[in-house]
C-alpha cells in the first residue's frame, strides 16, 4: 500500500481554524478540526500514480489548436471555468469551440489547402487528411479503426452538412476530431512493465515533454524522433529536450510555458488570485498607485522571473536573490526611477532589492488598503515559497480592526499585539509574521522605507526554515536563507512537476534527489531538461490512480 | 413577423444549438446539469409588520411554513398603545405575502440577515439607499465618487459559472422595470447587477428588445436539421472511442468516473433535443408572450418605458421572458430589477382599477411612502393610512414574484431553480441596513431545504426581537412617530451577513459530481474582500437552509 496519511506540519504547530469549516465554534474558545487534509507519501524511485486519462489544461488545449491548424481564436474561452473533468458546460464549451475552429479552417482558403494538400473530393483525400492532421491532434498516428470512424462520418456527409460540399465534410470531420477524448485527453494506455513500472511509449512520451517543456504538442520532429525509438534512452530524450529549448520558436513556447508556470505558483490563478488583483490603496497615502495597477504588478513579477530565467539563465536562487527587473512608467516611481517610459525596460535595483520578494509588483499586491500586510506576506511565503500548511483565520479576523495604543508605534507592533493572543498565536507568533517580518522594510505599495510611522521599521526575525531556527536582519538576509533553501527548493521542484502533469499530487523528488539537486545547483533551463529526463518523469506508476 | 421554431433554434446561438443538457431528464446521470438562478431586486423595504408569515411554533416565529399562515387577515389586536405606537395602524387586511400560500412548502422567508456593509455614505453617491443597493446582489463595498459596488454581482458570478456562451460572452440576462440610468452616470441607487467593480449592467429595460434577443429574429441564420444530425453522428464518434478507452487500458477509479461522465453527457445530449422539441416552441412561446403583445414597446425611448402606466404591463413581460429565457437554455440566471433605490412609481398613478385601499396617496411615490410622510426626507410627519398603503404596495410585489414562481413552474423549472427576492431594505422607513429580508423559492434541485421560516441570525436568538403578533420587530416609541420599531443598528452583531446568501445560492446552482457536491463551490462570495472597511462579508455557506 503506497498511499498513507502524512499529518501536515501546520497541525503538530497547532495552526488551525479555517473560515467556513461547518463544524467550527465561531465563539473563539473551541474549535472543532475536520479531519486533516491527506496527502500522498512520495515513494523515492518510483514514478508518480497519475491517471491515465487527462484532460488537457486550457492553454495546452489552445496551443494544440494553434500549433495544429494554425488557428488563434483562443477557444479555450468558449469552455468556461477550468474544472476538473468533464461538465455540461465543458461539453457543449467543446462542441462550439469545435465548431467555430472547423469554420475557421474552412473558411480560409490558405489554411485549407495548407492541411488539406489533396483537394480531391473522395474517400481517399478524406482518409489522408484524418490520418496527417490527426496525428498531430491525436499525438500519435491513428488506428485504421480509428481513421474508419472517420469515414463513416464523411460518408454521412450530405446528411450532415448544409450543401454537401467537399470543404463541408472536411469541416465535419476536423469538428468531430475536436471533440475526440484522444484528442481532449492525454492519453497513456502502455501496459508493459519493466519491474515495478510501466514503460511509456515514445509517443506518450513525446506527449509528456512536449506539454511540460512547451505547453504545447509535439512537434513533427519530436513525433519523428518517437516513431524512430529515440525517445527510448534518456540520453534520447535529453537532445530532443535540448534541442526543444534552444530552437528560436521552442525557446519562446518554453517561456510561456513558463510563465503560466510560475502564475500558478504564485497564485496568480485560482482561488489565491484575488491577492494579485483588486489591489485598492489610499491615493493620498500612495500618490503611486492608480486603478488598474495590479496588471503591471503581475507582469513585474512574471518579466522579472523570466528575465532571470530565459535572459540571464540564471538559477533557482537567483530567483529570490537577483536584484534585475523589468519596470514601465506605471511602477518606475515606486523604485523611485526615472526616465522609464511606457516600455518594459530592464533595470538593476540597489541591495535593497533582492529577487522575488522585494519586488513592487509582490509586496505593492500583498497589502491593505493604507498599509503594507506583514501576514499576506508571510503566509504567501510559506505556503507558496515553502510549501507549507497553514490554516485560514478564524472567522471574523478579517474584520477584526488592528489594535492601537500609544505603545504600538508601527504596522509590525500592532500585528503582532493583534495575534497574540489565541486563537490566532498558533499561526502567526513564531510562523506567519516573522515570514512575513523582513518585507517591513516596503510599504503598502512596494516603496522601500526605512521608518513606519515614524520609528525605523524591524525587519529582523527568526523562522524556522528546513527545520532549524533561522534568523535574518533584513530582506536580503532573509532572501539568502530561502534561496539555498532546501525546503524551498523542493517546493519549487513540486509546484513544477503538478504543473507538468497538471496533477497536483504527482511528484517527481521526494525531497534531496536528482531533481532538487539539479534545482540547487544548475541554471534553471538545465533544471527542465533534468525535469523531463528524470526516470520518473519517463515511466508509469504500476499502481492506478483513485 | 411570424417566428418558425428554426429561428427561435437559432436564437440561441450555434453555441447552444440544442443546448446540451436535458433539465429533468437525467435523475442519475453525473456530473448533474446546472440549475437556475433568479434575482429579484424591490426599491425600499417592506412594511414589517404585515408582511412575515404568522408563523407561531412553540413560542418562536421560527418553523414549518403553512398557507394559513401566509393568509391575509387584520391582526386581532384592538387599540391599546404600546410605548405611544397605537397598533391600530397595522389593522388592515393587506399582507405582503398573502398571495402565496400555495408556495408554502416550496420556499423560506429568511430572517436575521444584515446588509454586508455596514454605515451610512454621503447622500452625493446614493447615500444608505446606494450603499444598499450596489450591496444587495455583490456584497461589495462601495467605491468613492458614484457609490457604485467595488465588485460583481452574484449573477455574474453564475454566469460566468455556468452559462452557456452568447455572442462571444457569458451574461446572466438582467432586465429591469423602469426608466434605466446610464451606467457612466448613475449612481449608487441605479444599479443591482454588475458586471465587476464599478461596472454596472442597468439590465434591458424594452421588454422587445428583450424578447428579440432570446429569440434571435434579428440574426435570422437557419438552424437546420443537419445540425442536429451532425451532432448526432459526431457523438456517435465520440461515444465509439470512449468505449475504445473503456476497454482499452487498465482504469483506476478517476479515469473511470471521466470516461462514465463524458458518455452521460452524450446521453443527456439525446435528451436534450427532446426536451426542446416538447417544450422550447414556437406555440409555447406565443402562449406565454405573443409577439404582437411584446412588439408595443418596439421603438419606446427610455422616459416612455419609465411611464408608470406601464409598470405592471412591462413587469409581467418581463417575467415571463425570464421563463422563456431558462426554459430554451438560453441562460440559468436572470434578474429583475424593479425601478430603483429610493424609487418605485406612484401606484395610484398607475391606473390600477380597484384594490387600492383606505387613503390611497396617489401622488406620492413608493419612496416618500416609505417614508410614511410623503416626504423623499426623514422629517416627522405621519400619512394617514400610509401603513396600509405600504402594505399594498409589498402585496402588489408578492403578486408579481408569485407570477414569476408561476411561469417557472409551469415550465417544471421551479423545483430546479432557486428565485430570491430581496428588497433595498429591511424597515423601509428608518433605511437601515439589519433585519434584511429574502424571500427564497425553489430547491435548486434538492440543494436547499424549503418550506420554513427561518432564522438566520448568527446565535439563533432573532425570535426574541419579533413582536408576537406580526412577527415583524417589536414596537416602540421613537422621536419621530413615523419610526415604530425597535431595531437598532447596534444589532449586527447578532446578524448574519447577507452575502452568506449569495454564496449558498452560488453553490446551489452550479453542476454536482456523481456525490451530489457542487463542482466549483465556493467558500465566499464575492471571493474578492474589497477594500471597504465597512463591508464586513463572512465566509461559508448559509447552512440553516441547505437540505
Amino acid at each position: 500500500m503506497r498511499r498513507a496519511l502524512l499529518l501536515v506540519a501546520a497541525l503538530a504547530s497547532g495552526c488551525i481554524g479555517r473560515i467556513g469549516d461547518p463544524g467550527a465554534d465561531v465563539d473563539g474558545d473551541k474549535v472543532d478540526r475536520p479531519d486533516p487534509p491527506e496527502r500522498e507519501v512520495c515513494v523515492p524511485g518510483q514514478p508518480p500514480i497519475v491517471p491515465r486519462l487527462k484532460r488537457l489544461t486550457f492553454a495546452r488545449y489552445d496551443a494544440t489548436i494553434q500549433d495544429v491548424l494554425g488557428v488563434d481564436l483562443n477557444p479555450s474561452s468558449a469552455l468556461g471555468p477550468q474544472v476538473a473533468g468533464i461538465t455540461p458546460l465543458l461539453w457543449s464549451g467543446v462542441q462550439a469551440a469545435a465548431a467555430d475552429v472547423a469554420e475557421a479552417v474552412v473558411s480560409d482558403n490558405n489554411r485549407f489547402t495548407a492541411l488539406v494538400p489533396c483537394q480531391t473530393d473522395d474517400a481517399a483525400c478524406a482518409r489522408q487528411f484524418v490520418s496527417t492532421v490527426g496525428r498531430r491532434l491525436y499525438r500519435r498516428p491513428l488506428t485504421p479503426a480509428e481513421v474508419d470512424r472517420y469515414i463513416v462520418l464523411w460518408d454521412a456527409r450530405a446528411e450532415v452538412t448544409e450543401n454537401d460540399t467537399f470543404e463541408e465534410g472536411i469541416g465535419v470531420l476536423l469538428e468531430a476530431m475536436l471533440q475526440s477524448p484522444t484528442f481532449l485527453l492525454r492519453v497513456e494506455a502502455s501496459t508493459m512493465q519493466d519491474g515495478e513500472r510501466i514503460v511509456l511509449s515514445g509517443y506518450e512520451r513525446a506527449t509528456r515533454i512536449a506539454y511540460a517543456l512547451w505547453d504545447a504538442p509535439p512537434d513533427d520532429a519530436l513525433l519523428t524522433a518517437a516513431a524512430e525509438g529515440r525517445l527510448d534512452t534518456k540520453e534520447g530524450v535529453r537532445t530532443e529536450a535540448r534541442r526543444m529549448l534552444t530552437s528560436p520558436e521552442g525557446l519562446a513556447k518554453t517561456r510561456r510555458m513558463m510563465r503560466s508556470a510560475h502564475a500558478d505558483w504564485l497564485g496568480m490563478t485560482g482561488a489565491y488570485a484575488a491577492f494579485w488583483s483588486n489591489t485598492q490603496r489610499d491615493s493620498n497615502l500612495y500618490p503611486e498607485f492608480s486603478p488598474g495597477i495590479d496588471a503591471a504588478f503581475r507582469e513585474e513579477v512574471l518579466r522579472f522571473l523570466d528575465v532571470v530565467a530565459f535572459e540571464r539563465e540564471g538559477a533557482f536562487s537567483d530567483l529570490l536573490t537577483s536584484q534585475v527587473t523589468q519596470v514601465n512608467a506605471q511602477l518606475a516611481p515606486i523604485y523611485d526611477l526615472d526616465g522609464i517610459g511606457p516600455e518594459w525596460t530592464t533595470v538593476e535595483l540597489d541591495a535593497n532589492r533582492p529577487g522575488l520578494l522585494t519586488r513592487a509588483g509582490f509586496v505593492g499586491t500583498h497589502g491593505r488598503f493604507s498599509r503594507g500586510s506583514l501576514i499576506f506576506r508571510g503566509a504567501f511565503v510559506l505556503t507558496r515559497l515553502l510549501c507549507q500548511e497553514v490554516g485560514s483565520p478564524p472567522a471574523g479576523a478579517d474584520a477584526t480592526p488592528l489594535p492601537s495604543g500609544a505603545e504600538l508605534r508601527t504596522t509590525r507592533e500592532r500585528v503582532e499585539a493583534m495575534t497574540a493572543g489565541q486563537p490566532c498565536s498558533g499561526c502567526h507568533t513564531t510562523r506567519i509574521n516573522p515570514a512575513g517580518a523582513a518585507l517591513e522594510s516596503f510599504d503598502g505599495i512596494g516603496r522601500f522605507r526605512t521608518e513606519d510611522n515614524g520609528v525605523p521599521v524591524d525587519t529582523t526575525g527568526t523562522l524556522t526554515i528546513d527545520g532549524e531556527a533561522k534568523s535574518f536582519a533584513d530582506a536580503r538576509e532573509y532572501a539568502e536563507l530561502l534561496a539555498v533553501s532546501g525546503e524551498a527548493q523542493q517546493c519549487y521542484v513540486d509546484k513544477l512537476t503538478a504543473y507538468a502533469f497538471n496533477d497536483e499530487h504527482a511528484r517527481l523528488d521526494c525531497g534531496g534527489g536528482a531533481l532538487t539537486t539539479s534545482l540547487g545547483s544548475g541554471s534553471l533551463t538545465d533544471f527542465l531538461v533534468d525535469l523531463v529526463s528524470d526516470d520518473n518523469f519517463l515511466y508509469r506508476a504500476t499502481e492506478e490512480a483513485e | 413577423m411570424k417566428l418558425s421554431r428554426r429561428s427561435l433554434l437559432s436564437g440561441l446561438g450555434a453555441s447552444v444549438l440544442l443546448p446540451a443538457f436535458g433539465r429533468r431528464a437525467m435523475a442519475q446521470a453525473a456530473p448533474s446539469q446546472p440549475k437556475n438562478a433568479v434575482f429579484m431586486w424591490t426599491p425600499n423595504g417592506f412594511n414589517m409588520s404585515t408582511f412575515y408569515p404568522r408563523t407561531r411554533h412553540n413560542g418562536s416565529a421560527f418553523g414549518p411554513l403553512t398557507a394559513e399562515a401566509f393568509a391575509a387577515r387584520p391582526l386581532d389586536t384592538g387599540n391599546e398603545v404600546i410605548d405611544g405606537v397605537p397598533r391600530a395602524i397595522f389593522r388592515h387586511p393587506e399582507w405582503g405575502l398573502s398571495s402565496l400560500g400555495a408556495y408554502a412548502d416550496r420556499m423560506n422567508v429568511l430572517r436575521g440577515m444584515r446588509n454586508s456593509r455596514h454605515g451610512f455614505r454621503d447622500l452625493a453617491d446614493g447615500g444608505d439607499h446606494g450603499m444598499n443597493t450596489a450591496c444587495r446582489f455583490t456584497a461589495a463595498g462601495i467605491g468613492s465618487g458614484r457609490g457604485l459596488a467595488l465588485g460583481r454581482s452574484v449573477d455574474y458570478a453564475i454566469a460566468e459559472a455556468i452559462n452557456p456562451t452568447i455572442d462571444g460572452g457569458r451574461a446572466p440576462l438582467v432586465l429591469h422595470v423602469g426608466r434605466n440610468s446610464d451606467p457612466r452616470n448613475g449612481n449608487g441607487t441605479s444599479f443591482v447587477s454588475y458586471r465587476g467593480s464599478e461596472d454596472p449592467d442597468p439590465g434591458i429595460n424594452n421588454p422587445w428588445v428583450a424578447y428579440r434577443r432570446l429569440m434571435g429574429i434579428t440574426g435570422g441564420s437557419p438552424a437546420e436539421d443537419h445540425l442536429v444530425v451532425k451532432r448526432r453522428r459526431i457523438a456517435d464518434l465520440v461515444r465509439g472511442e470512449l468505449q475504445q478507452l473503456q476497454s482499452g487500458m487498465p482504469l483506476g477509479g478517476s479515469d473511470r468516473r471521466l470516461l462514465t461522465d463524458w458518455l452521460g453527457l452524450l446521453e443527456s445530449t439525446e435528451d436534450d433535443m427532446r426536451n426542446m422539441n416538447m417544450m422550447c416552441t414556437t406555440d409555447t412561446r406565443d402562449r406565454v408572450a405573443p409577439t404582437s403583445r411584446v412588439q408595443t414597446y418596439e421603438g419606446r425611448t427610455n422616459d416612455q418605458l419609465g411611464r408608470y402606466e406601464d409598470f405592471t404591463d412591462i413587469g409581467d413581460l418581463m417575467i415571463r421572458i425570464i421563463a422563456l429565457s431558462i426554459l430554451c437554455g438560453h441562460t440559468h440566471v436572470a434578474t429583475l430589477q424593479w425601478d430603483a433605490g429610493a424609487g418605485g412609481p406612484a401606484f395610484g398613478a398607475m391606473n390600477m382599477g380597484d384594490g387600492q385601499p383606505g387613503t390611497w396617496h396617489g401622488g406620492e411615490r413608493h419612496h416618500e411612502l416609505s417614508h410614511r410622510n410623503g416626504s423623499d426626507g426623514a422629517e416627522p410627519g405621519f400619512l394617514t393610512d400610509v401603513e396600509r398603503n405600504m402594505s399594498w404596495i409589498d402585496q402588489w410585489y408578492g403578486q408579481r414574484y408569485r407570477d414569476l414562481l408561476g411561469h417557472l413552474d409551469d415550465f417544471n423549472l421551479l423545483d430546479d431553480s432557486v428565485v430570491v427576492w430581496m428588497p433595498e431594505f429591511g424597515d423601509g422607513r428608518q433605511h437601515h441596513f439589519i433585519d434584511i429580508t429574502a424571500v427564497v423559492a425553489g430547491s435548486a434541485g434538492g440543494y436547499l431545504s424549503t418550506g420554513r421560516h427561518v432564522d438566520c441570525s448568527a446565535n439563533g436568538r432573532w425570535n426574541d426581537r419579533l413582536d408576537t403578533e406580526t412577527n415583524g420587530p417589536r414596537i416602540r416609541a421613537h422621536d419621530n412617530p413615523a419610526n415604530v420599531y425597535d431595531l437598532d443598528i447596534g444589532w449586527t452583531d447578532g446578524c448574519t451577513s447577507h452575502n452568506k446568501l449569495l454564496t449558498t445560492v452560488y453553490n446551489a446552482v452550479l453542476p454536482r459530481d456523481g456525490n451530489g457536491q457542487p463542482m466549483g463551490a465556493i467558500n465566499r462570495f464575492p471571493e474578492v474582500d474589497t477594500a471597504d472597511p465597512h463591508n464586513l462579508i463572512e465566509a461559508g455557506e448559509l447552512d440553516q437552509i441547505k437540505a
